[in-house]
């Protein structure tokens, strides 16, 4: 069944469509959730968390297409992590020595798969995988990740820089190592 | 950054976001996350339940409890009234007031004298059409200089219109005779409040006589 008929459904009511839309987006939304989430029962809690509230607010929504309902589900899964983690990130700030002195490479995502990309994300530390996830993969401002994590502007940004140059150093040293893990 | 970098890393940003797989991640039941879920959708529709009926619960407990209240407090209010009025009945007696219905319009005309200095002021009932000697303001201290005339009582000459500054007193029509000062203590304050003790005989009063209606005040502050 079709995205856009499991949503008319679901607005008209049903049950088992809910359950329909469940089966088919839950892994993608759990991988998802797993981003913010290191505990695989933490980000299952936030992933139901996140479809009673898609469940509950699916009546105001308008169909545009999948990809619009998709980042509307990605959205509301990114708030519900963010807010359980909200008073457990420390937005400790790694020793600068850590993160400098990366030389930036263009090819620094060639040969590396996406799924190992994501795996080096996990690893990073929560307050900058938080900000990364949001600024970079889901698309919030700056603005709206520091309302989200109570945090300020001016921390979003450093944490961000942050992660970015750590996630190049961990990644040229991956590329280095040539043992990619996962293929995609 | 040159831009084929930013697009390909954009791109591989956008399939990281994209990743429906992951080995190793995922999640451990469906079934059971699903069961899971049906669980707490309806634990939040009864939630949603028990506040909606702890909300009518309140509003109705509100409704009922605060006449109810209302009502004890007035009933309260009431009994202090009535054991107040038991122990001590408090009874204004304008009886000056009281008796001007009986008595005839006869108007009082007074002579007064008020002099520089505060002074008691002493009232005799006089016949009508008497010359009067009355200060408008009685207890009026005049400055005195050495050369004021104040040295000497100020006289004045007026008629007073005693039915209306002055309740009219039948003096006779009372069976205890008062005092020329009780009299002047009455019409200075008629209002004045005389509290009637248990065990305090009604003819206590100082005016009290058939004649005369005891107004038993409702209005404590009357």
């Amino acid at each position: 069944m079709e995205i856009a008929e499991l949503i008319r459904e679901i607005q008209a009511g049903s049950e088992p469509a809910q359950d329909a839309l469940f089966t088919k987006l839950s892994g993608r939304m759990f991988i998802l959730c797993r981003r913010y989430v290191k505990n695989t029962e933490d980000a299952e809690e936030s992933l139901l968390d996140g479809f009673c509230n898609v469940f509950k607010h699916i009546g105001s929504f308008r169909y545009q297409g999948d990809a619009a309902f998709i980042t509307w589900m990605k959205k509301i899964m990114a708030s519900v992590c963010t807010k359980k983690l909200r008073k457990k990130i420390p937005f400790q700030l790694v020793p600068e020595t850590a993160a400098d002195d990366v030389p930036m490479q263009d090819d620094i995502y060639n040969n590396i798969s996406t799924r190992e990309i994501y795996k080096v994300i996990l690893g990073l530390p929560d307050g900058y995988r938080t900000v990364f996830n949001l600024y970079v993969i889901e698309g919030f401002d700056h603005k709206e990740i520091g309302n989200m994590l109570s945090i300020s502007v001016n921390t979003s940004r450093t944490q961000l820089m942050y992660a970015r140059k750590l996630l190049q150093k961990k990644l040229t040293v991956n590329k280095s190592n040539h043992e990619p893990t996962l293929s995609k | 950054m040159n831009q084929p970098y930013q697009n390909k890393s954009t791109s591989r940003i956008q399939e990281v976001a994209e990743l429906e797989y992951v080995p190793g991640i995922d999640m451990p039941d469906r079934k059971e996350s699903l069961l899971k879920l049906r669980k707490k959708m309806q634990e939040q529709k009864e939630s949603k339940k028990k506040i909606f009926f702890m909300l009518a619960a309140a509003c109705v407990t509100v409704i009922l409890l605060v006449p109810a209240v209302m009502q004890k407090s007035g009933d309260q209010h009431a009994n202090l009234q009535l054991v107040h009025s038991n122990v001590s009945k408090t009874i204004a007696v304008p009886a000056i007031v009281k008796d001007r219905d009986n008595v005839q319009q006869k108007e009082m005309v007074v002579q007064k004298t008020s002099p520089a200095i505060k002074h008691d002021p002493v009232i005799k009932p006089v016949e009508k059409n008497e010359p009067v000697v009355i200060s408008p303001v009685p207890n009026l201290i005049a400055p005195i200089t050495t050369d004021s005339p104040a040295l000497n009582p100020i006289i004045e000459t007026a008629v007073a219109p005693v039915k209306r500054k002055y309740p009219v007193v039948n003096i006779n029509s009372l069976k205890t005779p008062q005092s020329t000062e009780e009299a002047i203590g009455d019409i200075k304050n008629p209002f004045r409040r005389i509290i009637l003790r248990p065990g305090m005989p009604p003819s206590a009063l100082p005016v009290y006589s058939s004649e005369h209606v005891i107004n038993q005040n409702k209005n404590l502050q009357n």
